[in-house]
């Protein structure tokens, strides 16, 4: 056999073999996968509609009882027309409150679209707050007044519309289902022009379907649209911004530079830079006034645990002395907490023997070289103004004779602490032991009155008022 | 030579059908590779709802489990050997010591929730802007817009994409844990902000319409 002969005869070999390749063996194996791909799409697509029925019953079911719970609103709102007696009203105003929460959890579960629902959730959420401030004057014995009544009624007729509107969407099953992506989510069902263009229709909030209510509650507009009050002088440019961040950080900064103008909550130019040693730095300046709002030092330090009390006492003046050198006078050290190398220590304004609470300043100390590399004056300067000091105070005696005789104090101070989201009210602190919690618990300096109370909770991190 | 690639073509469309069918004989199949026990099912558990493991949860440490670890191992930047010791089992949020379920205080499982969509988020960001992710979810706790918790904000339907493709779900790592501590202790680099989005990649009109307050990274805030 010539080796010729030999490549012929095993090429006659492989031609059978594609023969048989091609006749026997893919035809069963093309079938076969295709039936295991048609079982296993199968079993994949009634996956899927398990999944999309079991996640639609959660909707329709947390539809429903929204539906529910906004009749529930409105009914307690028709009785608050007749009801005169401060303790039935306190009662049933608490009754919105819990309703307005339930609702405000039921619709952060509907796959909605935010930009046709964050006004609903304002208005429902709104209720809540506005409810929960009546029913807490209420239990210091203000009555409704007229402005309240008004208002009061207007919410009702809003309600009973939106109530009727979520009933029949419920009764027609028109339930949403817009939002599962995050693009459903910014886009409006209902705002579509002739064009087929969206339509921002809630630039112009005097458009809106539910009324505006005036109070002073965390969740009221007045609140959400608070200004700084800190912040005084002119507007600075960036580069007199770029040199107050020089002043603020120190002698240590080799580069800064210009990050971006931010302008949020408080018109600001950040910066970003790098300290002689290598460490990243960023800083925030205010716009009006040149005003540090933050500064972010990267750290050196890696101590864990609560300090001893002599390290304690040495980074608390570290700060001390860095905040009298910047200008923000007396400032007293309230609860600390130690976390990833550094001490974050808040630090209140104080004028005289009063403690400004809502003057808060939180500083950053390097355990290790106990050096300032973190400031955050934002609460400071939202809050920071000239402040009357009531003086008609009942005496210390007169105030604790009102507590009960088993809490242990340890501490007194006056203070000026929030009582709303827009007014404070002047306390005495007692700083003290009940059991094995400790608490710290404001009277009204000049009625009496327990004002607000706090546990203080100790962890591994340090101290936490809650 | 032509027969010779006909049969190298007919080889490649086996190979091809085989792999199809193979990713379910893979894990038909699974051997036995030492470990068994509760923990070997947590892994499991936490692998398979990260997306890592696609087997049963049947707490035998087999082949699958093992290329499962490895994968989640190179992913998070630790040597991939397929064993979990303790650097791996830290960040997959496991306790290999204790035998109980670790009892975290209603705070710090906030903090670690927050931590995670910041991971999910805002992985390839700059610190600052990290931050700035965890500050925009507490900015909206505190808005009327919005949910009024925490877990709200964050599984809104709908509101991070995150959430939507399941990347919530890795384990975070250690700067994203700072980020939210950070943000959750007041820094706020967003300055009050609700929304951000990337501007190469979104698309809804009503958020692009909106006035840009400032950007970090590949953010935009509003």
């Amino acid at each position: 056999m010539t080796k010729e002969k030999d490549y012929h005869s095993n090429n006659g070999f492989s031609s059978n073999l594609t023969k048989i390749l091609f006749c026997y063996v893919i035809p069963p194996i093309l079938v076969i996968a295709i039936v295991v791909i048609g079982i296993w799409g199968g079993g994949q697509q009634s996956r899927a509609e398990e999944y999309r029925y079991a996640a639609e019953s959660m909707y329709v079911q947390a539809y429903t009882e929204l539906v529910d719970a906004i009749y529930e609103i409105n009914i307690s709102l028709s009785k608050l027309t007749v009801l005169q007696s401060c303790s039935s009203i306190a009662y049933t105003l608490d009754d919105i409150w819990r309703a307005s929460a339930i609702c405000t959890g039921l619709m952060s579960q509907l796959p909605q679209s935010h930009v046709d629902t964050f006004e609903m959730n304002q208005f429902i959420i709104r209720i809540g707050d506005y409810a929960r401030t009546l029913s807490l004057n209420c239990m210091k014995g203000d009555e409704l007044s007229d402005d309240d009544r008004r208002q009061l009624k207007e919410l009702l007729a809003a309600g009973e519309k939106l109530h009727e509107e979520l009933q029949y969407k419920l009764s027609e099953g028109i339930i949403p289902d817009k939002g599962l992506t995050g693009e459903a989510f910014y886009s409006s069902a209902a705002a579509v022009d002739s064009d087929g263009n969206e339509i921002n229709e809630f630039t112009d909030e005097a458009d809106s379907k539910y009324p505006t209510l005036i109070y002073d509650g965390p969740f009221s507009e007045s609140t959400e649209k608070l200004e700084p009050k800190g912040l005084s002088g002119e507007d600075i440019d960036e580069s007199t911004a770029l040199a107050k961040a020089y002043e603020y950080i120190g002698g240590d900064v080799v580069e800064l530079a210009m990050d971006s103008k931010s302008d949020g909550r408080i018109p600001s130019y950040d910066f970003h830079g790098r300290m002689a040693d290598g460490r990243k730095l960023d800083i925030s300046i205010s716009v009006q006034g040149g005003a540090l709002v933050w500064l972010r030092i990267d750290l050196t330090s890696d101590a864990e645990g609560l300090p001893g009390a002599d390290e304690e006492d040495a980074l608390i003046s570290k700060c001390r002395e860095w905040l009298s050198a910047h200008g923000y006078g007396e400032m007293e050290p309230t609860y600390a907490q130690y976390y990833s190398g550094a001490a974050l220590i808040n630090f209140a304004a104080k004028i005289g023997d009063v403690i400004i609470y809502n003057d808060l300043i939180k500083v950053d100390v390097d355990r290790k070289t106990q050096t300032v590399c973190g400031i955050d004056a934002r609460n400071y300067l939202f809050s920071h103004t000239e402040r009357d000091i009531p003086t008609n105070l009942l005496s210390v005696d007169e105030v604790q004779a009102k507590l009960s005789k088993e809490f242990e104090i340890n501490e007194i101070n006056l203070a000026l602490i929030p009582a709303t989201s827009q007014t404070e009210v002047l306390c005495y602190e007692f700083k003290g032991i009940m059991g094995d919690s400790e608490f710290a618990l404001y009277l009204d300096a000049q009625s009496g009155e327990e004002v607000k109370i706090f546990r203080i909770i100790g962890d591994e991190n340090g101290k936490l008022a809650i | 030579m032509k027969k010779i690639r006909n049969l190298f073509s007919i080889l490649m469309v086996l190979a091809f059908l085989l792999s199809a069918l193979l990713p379910g004989l893979a894990l038909a199949e699974s051997l036995r590779y030492g470990s068994r026990g509760a923990k070997v099912k947590e892994i499991q558990n936490k692998l398979k709802s990260w997306g890592y493991y696609k087997g049963s949860v049947d707490g035998i440490f087999g082949s699958g489990t093992q290329s499962a670890v490895k994968a989640f191992q190179k992913r998070n930047g630790l040597t991939a050997d397929g064993i979990v010791g303790s650097k791996t089992a830290a960040a997959m949020g496991i306790k290999l010591t204790s035998s109980g379920g670790s009892s975290t205080g209603s705070s710090s499982g906030d903090l670690y929730l927050l931590a995670r969509l910041v991971h999910g988020e805002a992985r390839g960001e700059p610190y600052k802007g990290k931050v700035a992710v965890a500050a925009v979810v507490l900015n909206r706790v505190k808005s009327s817009s919005f949910p009024s918790t925490i877990a709200g904000v964050i599984y809104q339907s709908g509101a991070f994409d995150a959430v939507s493709d399941g990347q919530i779900n890795l384990a975070p790592d250690q700067e994203s844990i700072n980020a939210a501590r950070d943000a959750m202790n007041g820094w706020d680099p967003s300055n009050g902000c609700l929304y951000y989005y990337n501007p190469r990649t979104a698309t809804s009109r009503w958020m692009l319409s909106r006035p840009v307050l400032l950007k970090i990274g590949e953010h935009a805030f509003c």
